[in-house]
């Protein structure tokens, strides 16, 4: 071993962490060479002296912590978050999005996903679509990735259609339910109508009936009136 | 108490859980050593106190980032040496001016060195305790930080060339070349006539 290599296990033996071969090698090379054996020995008076000059001290005091309170709590867990350096900026991004949530809440909006597609309604009237009618009108289908203006208006335009078709069958229902009641109330004013008709003849019989009855009541009481007193007994 | 014969590791746990009896454990465990520490680095008290404060502060404050309890120590010494190294670069940068008094005590190493023979100045004999420390403090004022700090780590704390490569965020090559180089340094101030 030569005096370059020995110098660099110099600092280690220095330090205490040598050992093995390398340890052996040294202490062979320590044993020939004078001078690397003054290099090690004046390294440890060095150190020696050091110590010597400069021993540990006691803390002057002994050093005291307060313990945080629920406030610094708070922030001591804050900054655990690593959100400390952005506290402000947190603090307003999250009002933000507490804003926009509450937002959305008064606007009632509803969001519903399935079966590949979504729908958004905002408002009181909106009405998601649950039935098979419904969703024919919604968007169905895997979504895609990004639309132009053309196959927005196509949609829409379908949509409409979908919407003008569901309302043209529900007029001509209507149309039909209300014709078939109109039917029902004639048959049966022209029923009730008969019923009257045949109820005014018999009681225009009736009152001829009594009125030839009263008739020949009263010719019998002129009769008897006008009749001689010996008739009378 | 049963606190002190936990482990650093056990420690931490507990103090990760809300003990702060346990902090002040280790605190109670670590704190002279890390005063020493700091005032090797410093070479003053009152900033080494200080250093010591905020190092156990920070410590507190992000002991949930610590990953392996059982590395507790490196890691305070580790905040210690960031806040030194800021230390180090404000005092570069706006030295504290020396009262009179101050400058009246101070020693003229470079005379004192001169008129004393090496074998006196190595052996540490001939001078008061004092003196001695101060002769020790200004030979380690020559020296770049990170020499400086190896020295202190290796010859004062004895920790393992590993350690050291740890707080100081190097390799184990890179702080035996350092602590040679410083030593070096130190043994050739130290001997000079």
């Amino acid at each position: 071993m030569d005096c370059d290599k020995s110098r660099e296990l110099l600092i280690g033996c220095f330090g205490g962490e040598i050992a093995g071969p390398e340890a052996n090698e040294l202490k062979e090379h320590l044993r020939e060479c004078s001078s690397c054996r003054e290099e090690l020995a004046s390294l440890s008076r060095t150190r020696m002296l050091l110590r010597k000059a400069w021993p540990d001290e006691p803390i002057p005091q002994n050093l005291i912590f307060d313990f945080p309170g629920p406030r610094r709590e708070f922030w001591r867990l804050w900054s655990r978050l690593g959100l400390a350096k952005f506290g402000l900026a947190t603090v307003t991004v999250t009002t933000c999005l507490i804003l926009c949530f509450l937002s959305l809440a008064l606007l009632q909006t509803r969001l519903k996903v399935g079966e590949g597609g979504f729908a958004v309604s905002f408002g009181l009237s909106s009405r998601l679509p649950s039935g098979p009618a419904d969703r024919a009108t919604a968007i169905t289908g895997p979504l895609p990735a990004a639309l132009d203006r053309r196959e927005v208006e196509t949609l829409i335009e379908h949509s409409i259609q979908g919407l003008e078709e569901k309302q043209r069958a529900r007029l001509e229902e209507i149309l039909m339910q209300i014709e078939s009641r109109r039917n029902a109330d004639l048959r049966r004013i022209a029923n009730e109508l008969s019923v009257l008709e045949s109820t005014q003849s018999v009681v225009y019989r009736e009152a001829m009936n009594n009125q030839s009855t009263v008739e020949s009541l009263a010719r019998d009481l002129y009769v008897r009136a006008n009749a001689p007193a010996s008739l009378s007994h | 108490m049963g606190l002190i014969r936990l482990t650093d590791k056990d420690l931490v746990r507990r103090v990760t859980r809300g003990d702060h009896e346990a902090f002040n454990q280790l605190v109670r465990r670590w704190e002279r050593k890390l005063f020493n520490y700091a005032y090797r680095l410093t070479g003053n008290r009152e900033d080494a106190l200080d250093i010591c404060q905020d190092t156990f502060t920070r410590a507190y404050e992000q002991i949930l980032q610590l990953k392996e309890a059982e590395k507790f120590s490196f890691w305070l010494f580790r905040i210690a040496r960031n806040f030194s190294i800021s230390h180090y670069r404000r005092e570069r940068n706006y030295p504290k001016s020396n009262s009179v008094d101050d400058r009246e005590n101070d020693l003229d190493l470079e005379n004192l060195l001169a008129s004393t023979p090496p074998v006196r100045i190595e052996g540490g004999l001939g001078f008061e305790p004092d003196e001695l420390r101060l002769i020790v403090e200004k030979a380690l004022d020559q020296l770049p930080f990170e020499q400086r700090e190896v020295i202190v780590l290796k010859v004062f704390e004895g920790l393992k060339f590993s350690e050291i490569a740890e707080i100081s965020d190097c390799p184990v090559s890179t702080v035996k070349s350092r602590l040679y180089l410083g030593m070096d340094v130190l043994r050739r101030i130290l001997s000079r006539n």
